[in-house]
């Protein structure tokens, strides 16, 4: 039988047994969920297994109010029938036995789970129900405490259970992936489920090849009771504190400038999966303010955000978040370069270290010298001096950097600018390797793209806001976006969030791909078009049309730009951003290839000579230029400005001295005559 | 009228040309089209043109040199003036 017939016969055999299966189960309401599971000898295609799962949701949709959502899972077993077994299910509504509350320990924890050096943190609240630990498959949108699609090393699927009650944690083998044994610190998981210790290693042990991959996990304090008044000290005032994690470059010291008078602490929401249906999501709420350090003995300033947390454990969780994300940003930066570069996609960041403390610098006092005065107390800058509680603080350092002024329009002129392209090289490779880690930047958009100088000197863009970063895949309400470059499948799904039936998660590379597709667009055609193609109600900018953005590029430039327009349009076409082989970088080539028609014939000679009475001059604007440095647009061109202006003045220059020496010299002739005249007469 | 032949010294030439606009507000005529130029990224046919783009604001710097030069000369001519009336005088002057 062949590949296609048999893929063909897998889902029919499905739909029909669906069918049957649900109308039996009738009246189905919109809240159940059925589970399909499809067990097939061989693996189904993931293109196949897509179209069977988009034709079970369609069967479903002809059950209730048409909104309902049904999981559909595939396995791999060799007893399976041929072409497939179908197992369709509706789990029961799990009567939770009703517990006394007392008799239940009420705080939630923290369960940080790790792989590979990448952490992921959830908020595990106490509670009778089993909550499915899933590295979802494509098309997943079931509940749980969700893994990136991108971990490789964790099978996918459902194969564990676990549960916090009564200050427990419990765990439990699921029914999938039987090929996979799974056990906790050494413990075969059970079906029925057993507690486990508060940390360890759940390892995964494949039975077909004995391969193993452990996953770590934690269970951490967790209060959300702000803490008294209390004393101690601000991390500020040379207390000592546990050290953290700093810049490697300049291990505990910093010089942190009290921010300018008069500015106020911002509110920032951190959010917590917790992988329930009720409550998906706890924000973390906390305060941050912006200012600014310095390292002893250098010029380069650092931007500093400290957050002030409701709680210790609150800050604690905020340090391993953004260690994390420290930890990702790193991981980009280091494809976005070649090997030995210090090449930047995003910012880094840095957790200040606390011990050193670092040493606040006021404009009273000399570089070095720690003030321990109340007044510069963090708690001070925020406004509650008589609330240290210093281990409430967090502090981040990144590199102060320029914001690109992007260019408009009109200085950009009627066809693209291939100095552009080049400068976002590195920033597009970044964003890409973020997307493999799982991750997305979430906030990539024209303000967030600053101005960085290489080891080389050369200048690229860089993305700043890197605690922005989130896992690519999430429940809708966790978004944090910015609305006016947020792409329209996400603001789809925010609108639909308490819809019936609506997904619960979203994937949002997408997202990310679109602010960076925005940030291209600035770019080329400048920032002023782009504004204008941003304005507009949600989902019906012109952006959202592809024959606008089209029409916009078609009117900005020439004719000849026609093949590179229809390469940088393709990226708005609905649903372009969301196929998996769309690569930042890929896109960027092919612009790249398409850049200038003249580019495919011959470049220009490197010591090509210009034609004209001034073409020496002309040459000489160009010459040095090249090998010097590759900076962006706004730098070359300021830097091509100047070189023009000192040829005029050398230009007119010489034009002057040619015509001068006339008058001069008649004048001179004149007094000489007058000289030798008055001379002979005295004679 | 006066100050244009006498403010033509080579600092008002300097700040003359300085004031040239390169191709309207904001030096709007260096675009990305030159950046494009200097990094060696465009082919001969849109070379030239940048090229001869940049030509015409030297031109223009250079004319402005002309100029200034022209009213300088003018002025220097006008100082021979009064040397040679008085040169004439002496020459005419019975002996």
């Amino acid at each position: 039988m062949s590949d296609e017939r048999w893929v063909r016969d897998v889902r029919a055999t499905v739909i029909t047994e669906v069918q049957q299966r649900l109308f039996a189960l009738e009246p189905l309401a919109d809240g159940q969920v059925p589970h399909v599971l499809v067990r097939t000898p061989w693996t189904l295609p993931a293109e196949a297994q897509n179209d069977v799962r988009n034709g079970v949701r369609e069967v479903r949709a002809t059950f209730g109010d048409g909104d309902g959502r049904v999981r559909v899972e595939f396995d791999t077993a060799v007893d399976a029938a041929d072409p497939c077994d179908v197992r369709c299910t509706l789990p029961k509504v799990e009567t939770t036995e009703p517990e006394p509350e007392e008799e239940t320990d009420g705080s939630a924890r923290l369960l940080v789970l790790g792989f590979a050096g990448v952490e992921f943190h959830f908020l595990l609240e106490p509670g009778a129900d089993w909550l499915p630990l899933v590295r979802p498959a494509t098309g997943y949108d079931g509940i749980g405490l969700l893994l990136p699609q991108s971990i490789a090393g964790v099978p996918h699927g459902h194969l564990v259970d676990l549960r916090y009650r009564d200050g427990v944690l419990s765990a439990r083998r699921a029914a999938e992936r039987l090929d996979y044994a799974v056990s906790v610190d050494g413990v075969d998981l059970v079906a029925d489920g057993a507690p486990v210790p508060a940390s360890g290693e759940i390892r995964y042990t494949s039975r077909v090849d004995g391969e193993t991959r452990a996953l770590t996990y934690e269970l951490v304090e967790w209060s959300d009771e702000v803490p008294g008044p209390g004393g101690g000290a601000d991390v500020l005032d040379g207390a000592p504190h546990p050290a953290e994690y700093a810049d490697p470059g300049h291990p505990g010291t910093l010089l942190v400038q009290p921010p300018e008078p008069g500015t106020k602490a911002g509110g920032r929401r951190f959010p917590l999966v917790t992988g329930r249906d009720d409550v998906r999501v706890r924000d973390v709420h906390v305060q941050v303010l912006h200012t600014t350090a310095t390292h002893p003995g250098s010029d380069e300033r650092l931007h500093v955000k400290i957050y002030r947390c409701a709680t210790p454990q609150h800050a604690a969780y905020l340090r391993r978040h953004l260690a994390t994300q420290a930890g990702l940003v790193r991981q980009a930066n280091a494809v976005a370069g070649k090997a030995g570069e210090r090449v930047w996609a995003v910012a880094p960041i840095h957790l200040v270290a606390a011990t050193p403390p670092p040493e606040v610098l006021t404009t009273r006092s000399a570089p070095m010298t720690v003030s321990d005065g109340p007044e510069h107390r963090l708690s001070a800058w925020f406004g509650v001096p008589d609330q240290p509680q210093p281990g409430c603080f967090v502090i981040v350092a990144s590199p102060l950097l320029d914001v690109v002024g992007w260019a408009g329009y009109e200085q950009l002129g009627t066809a693209p600018s291939g100095v552009q392209l080049a400068a976002l090289t590195a920033l597009a490779a970044g964003v890409d390797k973020l997307h493999d880690l799982g991750v997305a930047h979430c906030d990539i958009k024209p303000q967030n793209v600053c101005h960085h100088l290489d080891a080389q000197g050369r200048s690229t863009y860089v993305l700043v806001d890197g605690d922005a970063i989130t896992r690519a895949v999430g429940p809708v309400s966790e978004l944090r976006f910015t609305p006016e470059y947020t792409s329209a499948e996400v603001i789809r799904a925010a609108k639909q969030v308490r819809a019936p039936g609506a997904r619960d998660t979203i994937d949002l590379t997408e997202h990310d791909r679109f602010g960076f597709v925005l940030v291209v667009l600035t770019a080329l055609i400048g920032v002023d078009k782009v504004d204008a193609l941003l304005r507009g109600p949600e989902g019906k900018r012109p952006v959202d049309s592809v024959a606008f953005v089209t029409e916009t590029l078609e009117d900005a430039w020439s004719p000849e730009w026609a093949r590179f327009t229809a390469a940088l349009t393709a990226a708005f076409r609905p649903g372009a951003l969301l196929d998996d082989s769309w690569t930042a970088s890929g896109w960027l080539e092919r612009l790249t290839a398409l850049w200038s028609p003249e580019r495919v014939e011959e470049p220009l000679e490197v010591d090509r000579v210009a034609v004209g009475r001034f073409g020496r001059e002309v040459t000489a604007i160009r010459t040095g230029v090249r090998n010097e440095r590759a900076p962006a647009w706004a730098e070359w061109r300021d830097e091509l400005v100047d070189r023009v202006r000192a040829a005029q003045q050398q230009v007119a220059r010489q034009a002057y001295g040619k015509w001068l020496w006339l008058g001069r010299i008649a004048f001179g002739v004149s007094l000489l005559l007058l000289v030798l005249t008055v001379a002979g007469g005295l004679k | 009228m006066i100050a244009k032949y006498l403010e033509t010294g080579p600092n008002h030439l300097a700040a003359a040309v300085k004031a040239l606009p390169l191709g309207g507000r904001n030096d709007d005529g260096v675009d990305h089209r030159v950046v494009d130029w200097a990094m060696g990224g465009l082919a001969e046919p849109a070379a030239r043109d940048v090229e001869a783009r940049l030509h015409g604001y030297l031109q223009e710097a250079a004319d402005l040199g002309r100029s200034y030069a022209k009213r300088q000369c003018l002025l220097w001519l006008v100082a021979c003036v009064p040397v040679l009336i008085v040169l004439a005088v002496l020459l005419t002057r019975p002996a």
